[in-house]
């Protein structure tokens, strides 16, 4: 009999242990698309940091539904883009905001910089005036250079729907940025 | 109007932001503080309720059949089943070289009080007291089955109703029909 209880009680750590070991693989699949995701709404790299961490925690305690990977990341992208859009809103009080850091080329001039900033800068007030729908849409499709399918399969959508909403986040932006 | 790809390459442009390299170890960091998953709580339970039921099963099966069985029965359905399915032949006292008359008291006496015990929706008083018989008895002899017989009555003669005969109703119209000017064909 005890040899049978130790026999049970192996079995369950040694599933625990293949279960942590499939998570720690998706973790660092994932890492970036949530960090990215988190800053594309917040815009700041220690907040999107805290909310791709707290998504990620999240992830870990329910992680038994979402082994498979489109499933985990899918979940991922929602989780963190609804936490992020919430520390948002809780935030809105504060007037300072992080400036966005551009990935600038290699020993830009002064006025380069402040240009590039600018345009950015721009871009980012047309993404938040886009509705929650076309702005997550256009965000995924701007992250890792996804292509519309991964995009469908990360926001469960049929490839005609995104395909649609890209369009019109497209258009949308055009008309902002001219 | 910028071009789509333009427009693409500035997207990517902004959204391409790293994590810090510290990142990693503090989400490692916070899983390992967050409380236990809910699935480790769901094996936990798994492997507790598991030995319990080896356990359980492992009693029931050392004891008696008859204790096990008591055991596993639900009280009201015992008392159920006692009430309903078998008479109460424990109630019924052996057959006496007594007088006729003292025995007929004494099984009616029973009777009365095995029927008492009877639901009496399910099976009527009557029957109850039958079967309690054909047990007591242990043989088909005693009982004794009547047959009446109905002799057949003359069934009344039927008359055939007569037809009378019906005049034909005459097909003409009641008031002359006049048509209209131009309106003949």
């Amino acid at each position: 009999m005890h040899e049978y209880t130790a026999g049970i009680v192996g079995n369950i750590l040694s599933m625990e242990q293949d279960l942590k070991r499939e998570f720690e693989i998706l973790l660092a699949d994932s890492s970036k698309l949530a960090f990215r995701v988190a800053f594309s709404v917040l815009r700041h790299s220690e907040n999107a940091e805290d909310i791709a961490q707290e998504a990620f925690a999240k992830a870990y305690t329910s992680f038994r539904d979402l082994r498979d990977r489109d499933r985990f990341r899918a979940w991922l992208v929602r989780m963190t883009w609804r936490l992020a859009i919430n520390r948002l809103r809780s935030d809105r009080r504060r007037s300072a905001r992080e400036t966005v850091t551009v990935n600038a080329p290699p020993n830009p001039t002064p006025a380069q910089t402040i240009l590039e900033k600018e345009r950015a800068a721009r871009l980012w007030t047309a993404i938040d005036s886009l509705p929650d729908k076309l702005r997550i849409t256009i965000v995924l499709s701007g992250i890792e250079e996804y292509d519309t399918r991964e995009v469908a399969a990360l926001l469960r959508l049929p490839e005609g729907t995104v395909k649609s909403r890209l369009f019109l986040a497209r258009q949308r932006l055009k008309e902002l940025l001219t | 109007m910028k071009p789509d790809s333009e427009l693409d390459r500035e997207i990517q442009a902004i959204l391409n932001v790293d994590p810090s390299p510290e990142f990693f170890a503090r989400v490692r960091n916070r899983i390992e503080e967050a409380p236990a998953p809910a699935w480790r709580f769901a094996w936990t339970v798994f492997a507790v309720g598991a030995m319990a039921a080896a356990i359980v099963v492992a009693i029931v099966i050392t004891r008696t059949p008859q204790e096990a069985l008591r055991a596993a029965l639900p009280q009201p359905l015992l008392n159920t089943s006692e009430r309903t399915n078998v008479p109460d032949v424990s109630a019924v006292k052996p057959v006496s070289p007594a007088p006729a008359s003292k025995v007929r008291e004494s099984r009616i006496a029973t009777e009365s009080r095995a029927v008492s015990n009877e639901p009496e929706f399910f099976i009527s008083s009557g029957e109850t007291a039958a079967i309690q018989r054909l047990l007591r008895s242990g043989s088909l002899e005693q009982i004794e089955v009547t047959i009446e017989t109905i002799e057949p009555q003359p069934l009344p003669e039927i008359q055939l109703a007569t037809i009378s005969f019906f005049e034909p109703i005459p097909n003409e119209p009641s008031m002359p029909v006049v048509m209209p000017k131009g309106d003949s064909q």
